[in-house]
């Protein structure tokens, strides 16, 4: 035990548990299931600032279309802290974190002492400083109260102006549409998706928006948005004025870390953590979209915000804190997307700058049939993979680049509509004996 | 009870009888009829896909257009599968809920709070979760709960996938937990 626990027994303490969580979506769950994994009875409280059972940030522009309800949104049944022995502090906001004596306190002054501690504060929708943002119609959709806000104004003839065209963008944008808005999507990139999506993919990915009726504005920024109280136009770089009443600001999101910043956790962008999830403090951890943490291919850290991470960091975490010695191998880009039916995922580092740097790209496309496929290479081992259409692989691909698969002599049947886990192995191209048996 | 699918690949002779048992089991009726009448609402959880004889003739195997309705048996047969792993990558990546791994140890699906998002199938290295376009969800291998011998298992004739259940099963896993220990 540290030598400060022993600040615990002077202090008056509200609650003393034995694992504190800040945080109550994909890190802190996760960390939840790690802890658990490995200590079924450890004590445990999880702190949110909203009032919700634990739901999905990722289905909130889901919720706005009316295809998950309250019910639905949460991604963990609802005796899920009970059976878990999880006590949940709701609608209590941690106000500051004292590391030296090992407490937390909550805005309506409990204290609560821990002995170890994740930090899982994710982060916030970043709202641009142009005139008019504060207006009626302007919203963020990161929260669950976003999205009943946002589903409130979406009533069908309202038009909305997206700003953004990222994934938050896009899904929000094909919400909206699906309740009967007229949707203008106004990216400020020369193409959709520039985070994940390369050139090639995000001209698809665009057709399919606009042959479904959403308008996508590239190269252009909202610089004023008008209207007495209410939203009731932007006026674009371009010049043009679009009519509108709502607005989303889907421009990207920054790492909750003031929280951390003020206990003097050591943070850069995000907070700063080992590859076991460890801040500088040696009980305090910190998982998910807060988190800095190392990145698979370029071994340097980076924040992947993305659910797939956060919740694999989050249980990486929990083991370490309930006394496992497990390591994070780092984390990859990926995410999914269907708009209207068509499906795209993209994984790793997908938008090399050629070959001068190493990389060796190779694709396929059918355009007919909306089928693209785009390997990205270097040393014959997979960094990354984009496909659209046919989706199937891509988890096959996402298993290629985490075991750094040398791929040289399979190159052309990467490309093939049909290239499956079947030809991994019959290409001997890894060893696989889990689960098969020889006669 | 628990249960788990072993494939003994050598005796995989590709003839497709698991798939076809396992699209039934799996379809609304449970009966061979249906399934020829609604192909559709019938898929199956497990699919025998093939490596390939020699990649360099693939482009000429192949039709000039389209995808071939029955796959050519170029190569080794591979029953691909979910097979419940240890630490679920699609579990991890599943943003509904819908994927669980419950206390049998058996990755289950809930198709009702299944948004078809595709996170899982971009996070499964063996390829082994399909779409089901029609309902926009996903389906994936259950290991049969209401039935003792999964029903690939029962139909698979050559004996390449065989099913180990309950105590056999804890006693395997305790003796490799013992030996890697």
């Amino acid at each position: 035990m540290r030598a400060s626990q022993r600040g615990l027994v002077e202090m008056n303490l509200d609650a003393q548990y034995k694992y504190v969580i800040i945080g109550n979506s994909a890190a802190g769950i996760g960390c939840v299931e790690g802890i658990r994994k490995v200590d079924k009875e450890g004590s445990i409280a999880i702190i949110s600032d909203e009032k919700m059972h634990t739901y999905s940030r990722c289905l909130t522009s889901y919720y706005i279309a009316g295809v998950v309800d309250d019910e639905k949104i949460l991604f963990r049944p609802k005796d899920y802290y009970a059976k878990k022995k999880v006590t949940p502090i709701l609608g209590r906001k941690v106000v500051k974190i004292f590391p030296n004596d090992n407490h937390v306190v909550l805005d309506d002054g409990a204290r609560i002492g821990y002995s170890s501690l994740m930090i899982a504060t994710g982060a916030s929708p970043v709202i641009y400083d142009i005139p008019g943002n504060n207006k009626q119609g302007v919203f963020v959709l990161r929260t669950y109260e976003d999205a009943r806000r946002i589903s409130e104004a979406a009533v069908p003839g309202k038009r909305a102006v997206v700003m953004g065209g990222g994934l938050v963008g896009l899904k929000a944008a094909d919400a909206l549409h699906a309740k009967g808005v007229e949707v203008w999507v106004i990216v400020t990139s020369p193409q959709i998706m520039s985070q994940t999506m390369d050139r090639e993919g995000a001209e698809i990915l665009r057709k399919q928006l606009e042959e479904n009726g959403i308008k996508v504005m590239t190269e252009t920024n909202v610089e004023e948005i008008i209207g007495n109280k209410k939203v009731e136009a932007v006026r674009l770089s371009t010049g043009q004025t679009l009519t509108c009443d709502i607005v989303i600001f889907a421009k990207g999101v920054r790492p909750n870390i003031g929280l951390a910043k003020d206990a003097g956790i050591e943070t850069d962008y995000g907070i700063l953590v080992d590859t076991h999830m460890k801040t500088n403090i040696p009980n305090i951890y910190a998982a998910g979209d807060v988190a800095e943490a190392k990145d698979f291919i370029t071994g340097e850290r980076y924040i992947h915000a993305i659910w797939p991470n956060a919740v694999e960091q989050g249980c990486i975490a929990g083991k370490n804190m309930a006394g496992c010695d497990v390591e994070y191998a780092g984390g990859i880009a990926m995410n999914s997307v269907d708009l209207f039916g068509l499906a795209s995922i993209a994984i790793g580092f997908t938008r090399p700058r050629g070959k001068d740097h190493g990389y060796e790209i190779i694709g396929r496309s059918i355009p007919e049939k909306k089928f693209y496929r785009k390997i990205v290479l270097k040393d014959g081992v997979i960094v990354g993979a984009i496909c659209i259409g046919e989706v199937e692989a891509a988890g096959v691909f996402a298993g290629l680049i985490k075991r750094r698969a040398n791929v040289s002599k399979i190159k052309d049947i990467l490309l093939r509509e049909d290239f499956d886990y079947a030809k991994v192995l019959g290409e001997g191209l890894i060893e696989d004996t889990s689960d098969f048996a020889t006669a | 009870m628990k249960k788990k699918i072993i494939v003994k690949l050598d005796k995989c002779i590709g003839c497709r009888s698991c798939e076809i048992a396992c699209a039934r089991e799996h379809s609304p009726s449970r009966s061979g009829e249906r399934i020829t009448a609604d192909t559709k609402k019938a898929l199956s959880r497990i699919s025998i896909r093939t490596g390939l004889a020699n990649p360099t003739d693939a482009p000429e195997m192949r039709p000039k257009k389209g995808k071939p309705k029955t796959e050519i048996v170029t190569g080794k047969a591979y029953p691909i599968r979910c097979r419940h792993c240890d630490d679920p990558k699609c579990v991890e990546a599943c943003m509904s809920g819908a994927l669980i791994k419950n206390e049998e140890g058996t990755v289950i699906h809930d198709p009702d709070k299944c948004v078809g998002c595709w996170m899982c199938i971009m996070a499964c290295p063996y390829g082994a979760i399909k779409r089901d376009l029609d309902n926009k969800i996903i389906v994936k291998c259950d290991l049969c709960p209401q039935r003792d011998t999964p029903a690939c298992v029962e139909a698979c004739k050559t004996g390449a996938i065989v099913c180990i259940l309950g105590e056999r099963l804890e006693r395997e896993n305790e003796s490799i937990a013992e030996g890697s220990g």
